[in-house]
């Protein structure tokens, strides 16, 4: 299948049928590069690896040039596929939801979109039984990464440097807590421990 | 083949082997752990199983990207790629910190069915299947078929371990619950309490041989509220069965009634939950019908008093991970040369960790190609073969006997379906009437099975038992 050809991209008469991760295309070049294949397929060399079929193990360089048959079959790899329990803000939202049992919505704030745990009732420490809302600033970090703060609606404290709290960039009636993340959270439930952690160790 | 079809129930089965190298994905401290893994399909007429396979390839150091999440690189999935054995899927299995049941995250979510299912279908032919272990070392797995071009995620109903102990991991909707009447079950619910009860009572048990010791076992399971029944026997009662078959009149023998027909009789009269739902194959255990009926249980009680049956439910439990109770009785009634009456019974649990049927000696490999080729049945053969017909003369019985024999089965049965140790150790069992004792049966060649077994060789293979038979 693979031929040290000079001149990709030479067109023939009839189309030919290849098959990438099972989807069959129909082309009517039958001398491509490995990118070009990637492409017809909706891939892109940087973020996926093309192998053949039947020989797997061989990753196909991205310049090399396949002489393509009818019937060829492909497979496109994707170079790293990440797997984790918190992957984004809709897993935050679903624990918050199906796990918790909480109701939460979306608010645009001055700071850009964020994510609102509404009556959270605090369980201990001097705010015990204080009832407020929760916010959590969204991101598309990829890796997973929040910023190092949450908002409380009411304000719960004198706003200083005893609690690290700031005005809340939400909106007005918020309150900022500034925490700072040792490392990035593994799972829905540490990120509810972090904030649960921060408010019972408030200072009054 | 399940792409494209929508099997009625979906499972996932896996050895104590294969399960012990799951949960060390979860011993990392604050890191996450990714194994890409091979398996095979087991197709009943109900229920659709994966059956993992325990040589989890490990991946190397460089193939994996390690942040407290992890990601595998393309250079694992080749390798695995390259080595898909003949009939095998993909699947993945990575672990999260939470217990219980794991939804998705979007990570897992996009790799799964974006990026590693459409390959595994394209290289396998089969769905990819996912799985999450939880921080309690609970199992959630989904399967993600192909159907009209799209890739459909389908939870799996349920993940069974099936090692030294059995363990069972329901969809959150398919949690085992206690059926109706519950009053007619207080006595027996209190031993073990209502989550035992339930997981009992969700169970589809299959009996091979509704004779004398299977049509006891199937009344016994009813009336403790198994609801579920898969009966396989060909036979038809006859005046001399009426001795020891339990349920069985002068008019079944009269009528020539299917042993199937009077057990699901008795099963209905005996049932303390709700209505039992009953399949009756009225077949020989070797035949198609029977061997997919059987590919949809649970567990299964071997019955019968023939090899080659035995045989075939050896592999079931090896090879599709179906746990086997077999049970035998051996009588030598007085002869001039041998005055005294020799009694003893068999009974045992056959899983992988255990010994195989062949290695305790329940069958004879000598004997299966003659019952394949139907010559035990020849009169003519069997007069020329004194030998052969000495292993087939047995007919003698006494119903106190195969009473016995059917306790000790039920009791192993739920020894390990309910994980309760204290009502009977699972090691294979046997009775020897001259002396009044039940001690370990004796395997060959060390206790268990050795590394030439056969059977262990097929492990969490699915084999194909109709290939068992050609």
């Amino acid at each position: 299948m693979a031929e040290n050809m000079t001149e990709p991209g030479i067109g023939h008469a009839h189309k030919i049928s290849i098959r990438i991760n099972g989807i069959e295309h129909r082309t009517s070049d039958h001398k491509q590069t490995v990118a070009q294949v990637l492409a017809l397929g909706g891939f892109t060399v940087e973020d996926y690896t093309l192998v053949s079929k039947d020989e797997p193990s061989v990753p196909l360089p991205p310049e090399e040039i396949l002489h393509l048959k009818d019937g060829d079959e492909f497979l496109a790899l994707r170079k790293t596929n990440p797997v984790s329990e918190i992957g984004g803000m809709q897993d935050l939202e679903r624990f918050f939801v199906e796990e918790l049992g909480r109701r939460v919505e979306y608010l645009k704030g001055a700071n850009g979109d964020n994510l609102i745990i509404h009556d959270v009732e605090i369980p201990a420490g001097p705010l015990a039984g204080k009832v407020c809302d929760i916010g959590i600033q969204c991101t598309d970090s990829r890796p997973f990464a929040l910023f190092p703060a949450f908002h409380t609606r009411p304000q719960l404290v004198s706003m200083g440097q005893e609690n690290a709290t700031h005005p809340g960039k939400i909106a007005p009636e918020w309150q900022y807590w500034s925490r700072q993340w040792q490392k990035p959270p593994l799972s829905p439930g540490e990120v509810w421990a972090w904030v649960l952690t921060a408010l019972t160790k408030a200072k009054i | 083949m399940i792409q494209g079809t929508t099997p009625e129930e979906l499972g996932v089965a896996l050895s104590g082997d294969a399960y012990k190298q799951i949960l060390m994905l979860g011993n990392r401290h604050r890191q996450e752990q990714v194994r890409l893994f091979y398996w095979r399909p087991s197709e009943g007429k109900l229920r659709y199983s994966a059956i993992i396979d325990p040589a989890i390839p490990i991946p190397l150091t460089e193939e994996l990207i390690e942040s407290g999440n992890v990601a595998f690189t393309d250079g694992y999935l080749m390798r695995i790629l390259s080595g898909v054995p003949k009939g095998a899927g993909i699947g993945m299995v990575h672990n999260h910190f939470s217990p219980n049941w794991q939804g998705l995250s979007r990570d897992d979510d996009t790799t799964e069915s974006q990026h590693l299912a459409p390959v595994a279908t394209a290289a396998t032919g089969l769905p990819l299947l996912g799985i999450t272990l939880g921080s309690d070392g609970f199992l959630s797995a989904r399967l993600w078929i192909m159907d009209k071009g799209t890739i459909k995620r389908r939870e799996v109903d349920t993940v069974r371990v099936i090692g030294e102990r059995f363990m069972v991991f329901p969809y959150p909707n398919k949690a085992p619950k206690m059926g109706g009447n519950r009053d007619r079950r207080i006595a027996t619910t209190t031993v073990w309490g209502e989550a035992k009860q339930a997981l009992l009572e969700s169970y589809r048990v299959g009996i091979v041989g509704l004779g004398s010791v299977g049509s006891m076992i199937a009344e016994s399971l009813a009336r403790m509220g198994v609801r579920d029944f898969v009966l396989i026997d060909r036979d038809r009662i006859e005046s001399r069965n009426l001795d020891r078959t339990i349920g069985s009149t002068h008019m079944d023998a009269k009528l020539k009634r299917r042993k199937t027909s009077i057990a699901a009789r008795g099963i209905r009269r005996a049932a303390t939950g709700s209505k039992p739902t009953i399949r009756q194959i009225a077949r020989w255990v070797q035949e198609d019908a029977a061997l997919e009926a059987l590919l949809d249980c649970d567990f299964v009680f071997s019955c019968v008093d023939r090899h080659l049956p035995r045989y075939v439910l050896d592999h079931l439990a090896f090879s599709h991970l179906i746990p086997v109770i077999n049970g035998g009785i051996a009588i030598e009634v007085p002869t001039v040369s041998k005055p005294s009456l020799d009694v003893s019974w068999q009974a045992h649990l056959v899983t992988p960790g255990r010994a195989c049927m062949g290695c305790l000696e329940a069958y004879r490999y000598s004997l299966l190609g003659l019952e394949r080729a139907g010559m035990v049945d020849d009169p003519k053969y069997i007069a020329g073969a004194s030998e052969v017909a000495a292993a087939y003369k047995s007919s003698e019985n006494v119903f106190c006997f195969s009473m016995s024999c059917a306790a000790h089965e039920t009791m192993q049965f739920l020894a390990y379906s309910l994980d309760a140790p204290s009502i009977c150790q699972t090691e294979p069992k046997m009775y020897m009437g001259e002396t009044g004792n039940v001690f370990r049966a004796p395997a060959r060649p060390c206790g268990d099975c050795g590394p030439d077994c056969l059977v262990k060789a097929y492990e969490a293979k699915a084999l194909s038992l109709n290939q068992l038979l050609k």
